[in-house]
């Protein structure tokens, strides 16, 4: 497979991991905007990192934890939690029945 | 039968809740089971909102440490936490916080009866919501989501299903000692897993199968027991008729005593782990780990040990006094209270362990030596009644003492315990076997 | 003149010496706002108690100030839509940290400003609700993501706005604008409440009139939040304090990049730098490394990044489902899947985060030898309606000398350098200065706009 190229089926592949619906035509048209954004993107192969490490997080911070404390103050009450839900029913969240199970 | 033929290859993934006062990246109760009322410890944290960012609780990781040094493992100085993205409903963010490539435990051991069982890694990460399913529709509720979770992966060391149980049910003791966790199985606070296939006697030691079954959603040690055995022997069935045992996961049914197909597992899914950028990594100096080794309880193994060695105590007897940490502690001051006492250990504890006491792990240890001194104090009688009314005694009895003559001397049990319901006073027992004697022998 | 068109510190200047009542200022904000909202398409949703807010707050840092904010911070009880029919109808039950402090320093919310959708884009074309207009020139687009409000301050539709930077998004918009953009450094302020872009990179910031309002508004928020831990432990200074300095004997590097259709915007401002170097300030002409890579450090770690921020709309606790999202977020979230897939990790993602090192390593180069860097903030002026349609890396390619700051987490002010007399749009300078040095970005920034005529307060 070239480089480049990421042709429609894994495009429909990735699709299905990132849980987006896609129709044919967008799964075409997707694959062409990948081509461009890769070719910019596979300009990174240029650089020279051979003694380089990887920066995650540009403020080197460390061990930022908080103590185990409960503050009641800072969450919601339950009517608050559902106040955007979709579908609701006796205070729990709802959707239509899950078939598979994951993990847990 | 033809797994004798097989030599099961196993390892366990253990998940355990820990008893923070808090969830693991939030400040919401950590309290799932007790909440009454579903989605009442949530926020935008744990609820997955727009904009909602985490924050590690300190003592969640405390613990992790505490866990591993515990189970003798290396503790990464260095560590971080991960995203783990895939899509569930229970899943609020899409993604679970969790350790990949850099846990904060590796390469420990737990010993048991039939060896050791190494432990591969031990990690923290948050726990998912709860999922109600009915007829056709799912409830959720979150106030179990962002509640730290351990997970504790040994090698394929299990060798067989009486070892896993004890595996777990040890590790299950250590959580508790350290109080870190409650590991209420029907709660669903400790999770058991299985990862289940089987090699032939004759392969190499090292040698892996190349498929592996996983036991899923195996809420008890008896359970898993039957499990794996029952997964012996569908696996052995399979490969006896040159079979390879399909990639899955499978659940057990409890009315069936079987394991059942779940999910098949083509290829493992790709989870896409990357370090979490909202959450900057942990670093531990040396001599903090080493503080944390220090302060560690004493671990049940340890416990007994020591137990049995000070207060000449078999070890097996000692065992079964550091059950759990609360009951160690009682008996060990009752030891040394009885030692002080000049009471021979093993004889009160015995004592109590018959039930000859009514005790409670509660109870103040000096209380209960007064009771068992008061059952052990001699009452004074003469001699000379003791040795008429045994006079007595075995004029009533002449068929058990003719018994006794001619050669059946286990009756000689029966004639003291008859005694001393006569003498029906608490006088030295050994007294009165040499009274008994003398006089059955002449 | 009407009193919706004073800075931040003209309107406190007046409230505190009586000469103006704060429902006054209300009123004529009331009438700009029916005026020309509707035409520019700035305001998606109106805060109706505004006025009613204002009146109790004259005893405090910003008086009931009106404010306006960009649509990704939540707002508590106000609908926060992200410029995405995912959130259309998505009220949240919280508050950013921003907004709540902006509102206890008594900065009022007036409304919340349109964006591209999830802040992807440097155009304000990609929101779900239609694009945002350029004030100074409506044919044209006002930049973005946070085009509505940069759009909002060149109106007078408020009197600054809030919004945030992942790569350009505040910078590029206000100098489409014509405004003044400041990112501070990533760290500087707390992300909590705010929609999640590219975790490692997302910035609130200010979009003012001046510099100096600029600093009186993110006094009122700057500083540390035990809700982010990215969030800078280390107390924030007051930012006013770097006002009206000397800036005699500033090292300042004017970052050269010899590209293509540059050469314009580089000559106007190496001119317009003059009046720094006669303030005693050094300029330098310096080669600062090749901005592509910066791009493609961006595109591949933002785009992974927010296919995981963005996994958690899954229409289950709220909004709609993902069905919804628009090309532009979809077009992003599959890309930043690919990216951190199996077998594409490695060459993408992990090799990205190597090349984000190579910058931090030459920036600090060069802030061993300058005191601040300056560059144009965009490679032209605002760009005509419909411009980003059919092009996926549009937005990176507007913000090419934005990004290399951006990934690096730099704070940089821009401010308006040229304006062009036909078409009446600007082109602003980006002051760029080390991590945690706001100090010396704003001290420099002040005293070119004080010293200049390009900015259209200070000089109606």
């Amino acid at each position: 497979m070239s480089k480049k190229q990421v042709d429609q089926n894994q495009i429909k592949d990735i699709a299905k991991l990132a849980h987006i619906p896609i129709s044919d035509i967008e799964s075409q048209q997707l694959a062409k905007d990948f081509a461009k954004t890769l070719a910019v993107v596979d300009q990174l192969k240029t650089a020279d990192v051979s003694r380089i490490d990887s920066t995650h997080q540009v403020t080197a911070f460390k061990n930022v934890t908080r103590e185990d404390k409960v503050d009641e103050s800072l969450s919601f009450t339950q009517a608050e939690a559902l106040a955007n839900a979709p579908q609701q029913k006796d205070g729990f969240f709802l959707v239509p029945k899950v078939l598979t199970t994951e993990d847990n | 039968m033809s797994e004798n033929n097989y030599q099961l290859v196993c390892g366990l993934e253990i998940h355990s809740e820990l008893k923070t006062k808090s969830k693991m990246f939030c400040a919401c109760k950590n309290d799932p089971f007790a909440a009454g009322k579903p989605n009442i410890h949530t926020c935008p944290v744990c609820l997955g909102m727009p904009g909602g960012l985490p924050l590690a609780n300190k003592k969640a990781i405390e613990w992790t440490i505490k866990i591993g040094l515990a189970l003798n493992c290396q503790i990464n100085l260095f560590s971080k936490f991960d995203r783990k993205n895939y899509f569930y409903p229970d899943l609020p963010k899409g993604y679970q916080i969790s350790q990949h490539d850099i846990p904060f435990c590796h390469d420990g051991f737990l010993d048991t009866s039939q060896g050791r069982v190494r432990i591969q890694r031990i990690h923290l990460e948050e726990d998912t919501a709860k999922l109600i399913h009915q007829n056709n529709y799912t409830l959720i509720d979150f106030n179990r989501s962002g509640v730290p979770l351990v997970e504790i992966v040994t090698e394929t060391d299990i060798k067989n299903a009486q070892q896993a149980k004890e595996y777990a049910q040890k590790l299950r003791q250590i959580l508790r000692y350290l109080d870190v966790a409650d590991c209420d199985m029907e709660k669903g606070g400790m999770r058991l897993e299985a990862n289940i296939s089987l090699k032939k006697k004759t392969d190499p030691d090292g040698f892996l199968p190349n498929y592996k079954v996983e036991c899923k959603n195996i809420n008890s040690f008896r359970f898993m027991e039957m499990a794996i055995n029952y997964e012996m022997e569908r696996q052995a069935k399979l490969l006896d008729q040159g079979q390879t045992p399909k990639q899955e996961t499978r659940g057990f049914s409890a009315e069936s005593g079987k394991t059942f197909s779940q999910r098949a597992k083509e290829e493992a899914e790709d989870y896409r782990y990357f370090p979490d950028p909202d959450l900057p990594p942990i670093e531990f100096e040396p001599a903090e780990i080493a503080q944390i080794k220090q302060e560690l309880v004493e671990l049940p193994d340890q416990y007994a040990a020591r137990l049995s060695e000070e207060h000449q105590l078999s070890l097996d007897l000692a065992q079964r006094l550091v059950k759990n940490k609360k009951r160690a502690e009682f008996f060990e001051q009752l030891l040394i209270l009885a030692k002080r006492e000049k009471i021979e250990s093993k004889k009160i504890i015995n004592t109590l362990l018959n039930k000859k006491i009514d005790y409670h792990l509660s109870d103040d240890p000096k209380n209960t030596i007064e009771e068992y001194k008061k059952l052990n104090e001699l009452e004074e009688m003469s001699p000379e009644i003791i040795t008429e009314l045994i006079k007595e005694l075995l004029q009533e009895n002449q068929d058990v003492v003719e018994k006794y003559q001619s050669g059946k001397t286990e009756v000689l049990a029966f004639l003291i315990g008859q005694s001393m319901k006569k003498i029906a006073k608490k006088v030295d027992v050994n007294l009165v076997k040499k009274v008994l004697l003398d006089q059955l022998n002449n | 003149m009407t009193f919706n068109q004073l800075t931040i510190k003209e309107a406190l200047d007046a409230l505190t010496s009586g000469s103006l009542k704060i429902e006054k200022l209300y009123q004529d904000l009331d009438l700009s706002i029916q005026d020309k909202n509707k035409l520019y398409n700035i305001y998606l949703n109106f805060n109706t108690d505004a006025k009613k807010e204002a009146k109790l707050l004259e005893n405090t840092q910003l008086k009931g100030l009106p404010i306006a904010v960009k649509d990704n911070f939540c707002s508590k009880n106000l609908p926060t839509t992200a410029s995405s029919k995912i959130l259309e109808n998505f009220i949240p039950q919280y508050e950013s940290t921003v907004t709540k402090r902006l509102q206890k320093a008594g900065g009022v919310i007036v409304g919340k400003t349109n964006l591209d959708a999830w802040a992807h884009g440097s155009s304000t074309e990609t929101s779900d609700f239609g694009p945002t207009l350029n004030p100074r020139n409506p044919d044209h687009l006002p930049g973005g993501s946070s085009g509505g409000s940069a759009a909002a301050v060149a109106a007078d539709l408020c009197l600054a706005a809030i919004a945030s930077e992942t790569a350009g998004s505040i910078r590029q918009p206000a100098a489409w604008c014509g405004t003044v953009g400041l990112k501070p450094s990533y760290g500087r302020v707390s992300r909590f409440g705010v929609i999640a872009m590219a975790s490692s990179m997302d910035t609130p910031g200010v979009i003012s009139k001046t510099v100096e309002d600029a600093c009186l508004v993110l006094n009122s928020f700057a500083g540390p939040d035990s809700r982010d831990a990215t969030c800078y432990q280390n107390p924030a200074p007051d930012f006013s304090k770097f006002l009206d300095q000397d800036i005699k004997g500033l090292k300042i590097g004017l970052i050269y990049h010899d590209l293509e259709g540059l050469e314009e915007v580089n000559e106007k401002l190496a001119q317009e730098l003059a009046v720094l170097s006669q303030l005693g300030a050094k300029v330098e002409k310096v080669q600062a490394l090749d901005p592509h890579h910066a791009i493609a450090v961006y595109t591949v770690v933002q785009r992974a990044e927010v296919s995981s921020n963005l996994a958690r709309f899954d229409g289950v606790r709220y909004g709609k489902d993902r069905a919804f999202f628009g090309d532009e977020a979809k077009r992003r979230i599959m890309l930043g899947t690919f990216i951190l897939s199996k077998g594409y990790a490695e060459q993408y993602y992990n090799l990205a985060q190597k090349v984000r090192t190579l910058y931090l390593n030459d920036f600090a180069q060069l802030f061993k030898k300058y005191d601040v860097l300056v560059s144009p903030s965009s490679p032209g002026f605002a760009k005509k309606l419909d411009a980003s349609a059919g092009s996926p890396m549009f937005g990176e390619l507007e913000d090419i000398l934005l990004e290399a700051s951006s990934i690096s987490g730099l704070p940089g002010i821009s401010v308006p350098y040229y304006r062009d007399p036909q078409s009446n749009l600007f082109l602003g300078a980006n002051f760029v200065a080390a991590m945690w040095r706001e100090d010396l970005a704003i001290k420099v920034a002040d005293a070119f706009e004080k010293n200049t005529k390009w900015n259209t307060w200070r000089n109606r």
